[in-house]
């Protein structure tokens, strides 16, 4: 049996075969997804993912860029969002 | 072009109001208000209807007092003036 730890499928696992011919199983961590522009669907850059604990030491300012509607739109969309609401 | 009210609309500081206060090349402007004083691409401004009466390269204080009376609120703290420190006088122990 392997470690309590291990039991759970909070880690991914992944079958390798060894040059000796024996199966091994390695336990990883599982992908995270990535942050998305909530209008255009884009990629967002400068923003961390990852599990909860590397994130937890990440500094306030490096997770995410320091501008307005910053994790939520992509920088194109904040500057038509911007207009909109002053053209009213 | 001089005086007139402006948002910028990238960087970190999208979405604060600025004034024009100088022309640099034909596509920079030099902004003042509600952020530190720099020279700015016009294609990263929105232009407003709104124009202040500034003179050319006017100081930070007036574009601020500009902006007060066309009732755009200021959100930075303008600079306090520095008090003079008065000289400490031994005359009480001279008595």
């Amino acid at each position: 049996m392997p470690v309590p730890s291990r039991r759970s499928r909070t880690l991914r696992r992944v079958y390798v075969k060894t040059p000796g011919n024996k199966n091994k199983i390695l336990y990883k961590l599982r992908g995270h997804s990535r942050a998305k522009c909530s209008s255009c669907g884009r990629l967002l850059h400068g923003i961390k993912t990852g599990p909860s604990s590397i994130i937890r030491n990440i500094s306030k300012s490096g997770k995410n860029p320091k501008r307005m509607f910053a994790g939520v739109l992509c920088g194109n969309c904040t500057k038509l969002e911007i207009i909109k609401r002053i053209r009213k | 072009m001089i005086g007139r009210v402006v948002v910028k609309l990238s960087g970190k500081e999208a979405g604060r109001t600025a004034v024009i206060v100088d022309n640099v090349e034909d596509n920079f402007v030099v902004i003042d208000g509600n952020l530190k004083r720099r020279k700015c691409n016009l294609s990263h401004l929105e232009l407003t209807e709104a124009v202040l009466d500034i003179k050319k390269g006017a100081s930070t204080r007036e574009v601020h007092d500009a902006m007060k009376k066309a009732s755009i609120k200021v959100t930075i703290p303008r600079e306090k003036k520095v008090k003079e420190v008065k000289e400490k006088t031994n005359d009480k122990r001279k008595k």
